[in-house]
């Protein structure tokens, strides 16, 4: 139901929140941001 | 857009492993000009002055590749994948500042062999979230799998080969290892927001651009709260002026091979791409054995370790550059493609014919002869612009007293000419650098 919502606002009502909401949903975004952090936070603590 | 497509004269394979090769060129030069800095600066402040050559850079060369107006255009027409660039700038400076750690607490005995299993994280990203390897034959997962492996083992010979006294580091193992495994961690899946913007039809040459941008401002944040802030040294030192030139040319050999390793991941996947870009350390060790003059004093042995680890190389670079995807395999990229025209509603047409390289990537609504091929005044103003910093910093730089052979410099300046003279060459018949 979230991924259809999702998807429809990707390619229909479009209003900035909704596409930027799909961007943070989207797996390609997350992975890498959540290994960003795991990093950030290791040089934080090596630091 | 009309999605009719024409035969590419060279095969995508073909493109890509040619272009993950010249990155392998150029990245491995790109050390050569930071050794010739030997102040006893920062490594943060290293990183700063090299990432903003890097910058600097992609205003040169880059920007007569494809003009201003395309790479604006194509950054607008694809502003979904503006955070995917700007991240993986992110990623590339904090990997990149763990290796500082990881030298500083394991050496770089311990240290290098471990970020270089990046290009196995590669393999695991591509397979999970792009379908890489899907439907294909085992004889290509072992080739693509053990190349990869073989280059690794390679890249660790030939580090052994080059590092001498790396010095007590066993009262901070942990934590250098740590250090270490997390950059080869962030510099694997750094390659997933490359992958992304590629199958989704982004210009390399748009997502370097952004790129340069999350990797400028993350290092500089870096030198800010970890390296003295304000107060750092880099920022008032007088002595950093007579380097600059010399990181910023690092800059700018890297901007290429970075530049080579975009477009190989866009025509051959994140699993394959890594490891033949790794090929760089054959580069780095030759530019310091022959150049520099690193393997003057290595005893047989060392030297059986290089003649040995380059050959292990070659062999696995070998062994990926021949598994070429079969159709299974291209049916499953297909699926990642058209994932992201669902998700982001894009063209598929237009895409495909972009990722197949069967067409040259014009933006929708233009033509050749509009904003895709035609540079403007203000494209030669950017270059001219970016060229002066260049020289000023070249007239203003000290040339360090370091014996070099100049036969060979001169030798394996022009296998880098040379090389992307091929490359581009091919992008350009195949692609105009789409």
């Amino acid at each position: 139901m979230v991924t259809q919502s999702i998807m429809h606002a990707l390619t229909h009502n479009k209003t900035f929140s909704q596409k930027a909401a799909a961007i943070l949903t989207d797996i390609h975004f997350l992975v890498p941001l959540a290994v960003f952090f795991i990093g950030l936070a290791l040089l934080i603590t090596l630091h | 857009m009309s999605a009719s497509t024409t035969k590419p004269a060279i095969s995508t394979h073909a493109l890509g492993v040619l272009c993950a090769l010249t990155a392998g060129v150029w990245l491995g030069a790109a050390e050569a000009p930071t050794k010739l800095v030997n102040s006893g600066i920062s490594p943060y402040a290293i990183s700063l002055c090299m990432v903003a050559g890097v910058f600097t850079a992609r205003w040169t060369i880059p920007t007569l590749l494809k003009g201003t107006r395309y790479v604006f255009a194509d950054l607008a027409h694809n502003k979904h994948l503006l955070p995917n660039a700007i991240l993986a700038g992110m990623l590339w400076a904090v990997a990149n500042t763990l290796t500082v750690f990881a030298i500083r607490d394991v050496g770089l005995t311990i240290a290098f062999p471990l970020w270089n299993t990046n290009s196995l994280v590669g393999i695991l990203w591509g397979r999970l979230l792009f379908g890489e390897l899907k439907g294909a034959s085992p004889r290509n997962i072992a080739k693509v799998i053990l190349g990869a492996l073989a280059i690794v083992a390679a890249a660790i010979m030939l580090g052994f080969s080059t590092i001498r006294g790396t010095g007590p580091h066993a009262t901070h193992a942990i934590s250098g290892i740590l250090a270490a495994l997390g950059a080869s961690l962030l510099w694997g899946t750094m390659y997933v927001p490359y992958r992304k913007a590629y199958i989704s039809g982004m210009n390399p040459l748009s997502f370097v651009t952004v790129f340069t941008i999350g990797e400028l401002v993350t290092v500089f944040a870096l030198v800010l709260a970890l390296d003295g802030g304000t107060h750092a040294a880099i920022f008032h030192s007088p002595d950093t002026r007579h380097l600059l030139f010399w990181l910023f040319l690092g800059g700018f050999v890297w901007v290429i091979g970075d530049l080579g390793q975009q477009f190989a991941t866009k025509y051959l996947g994140i699993g394959r791409a890594i490891p033949l870009s790794n090929t760089n350390q054959l580069w780095g060790l030759a530019w310091g054995a022959l150049v520099f003059g690193e393997l003057a004093h290595a005893n047989a042995a060392h030297k059986l370790l290089v003649v040995a680890g380059s050959v292990v190389m070659i062999l696995g670079a070998l062994a990926v550059s021949t598994a070429i995807a079969s159709e299974r395999e291209n049916a499953s990229t297909d699926d990642a493609v058209q994932r992201e025209c669902r998700r982001y509603n894009l063209d598929y047409a237009r895409v495909q014919a972009i990722h197949t390289a069967s067409q040259p990537g014009n933006l929708p609504g233009t033509h050749d002869s509009d904003i895709n091929d035609r540079r403007r005044w203000w494209d030669y103003a950017i270059l001219a612009a970016a060229a002066s910093v260049f020289v000023y910093l070249g007239l203003n730089a000290q040339i360090p007293a370091l014996a070099m052979n100049f036969p060979w410099l001169v030798a394996l300046t022009c296998v880098l000419v040379a090389s992307a003279a091929l490359c581009g060459r091919q992008l350009w018949k195949a692609t105009r650098f789409s």
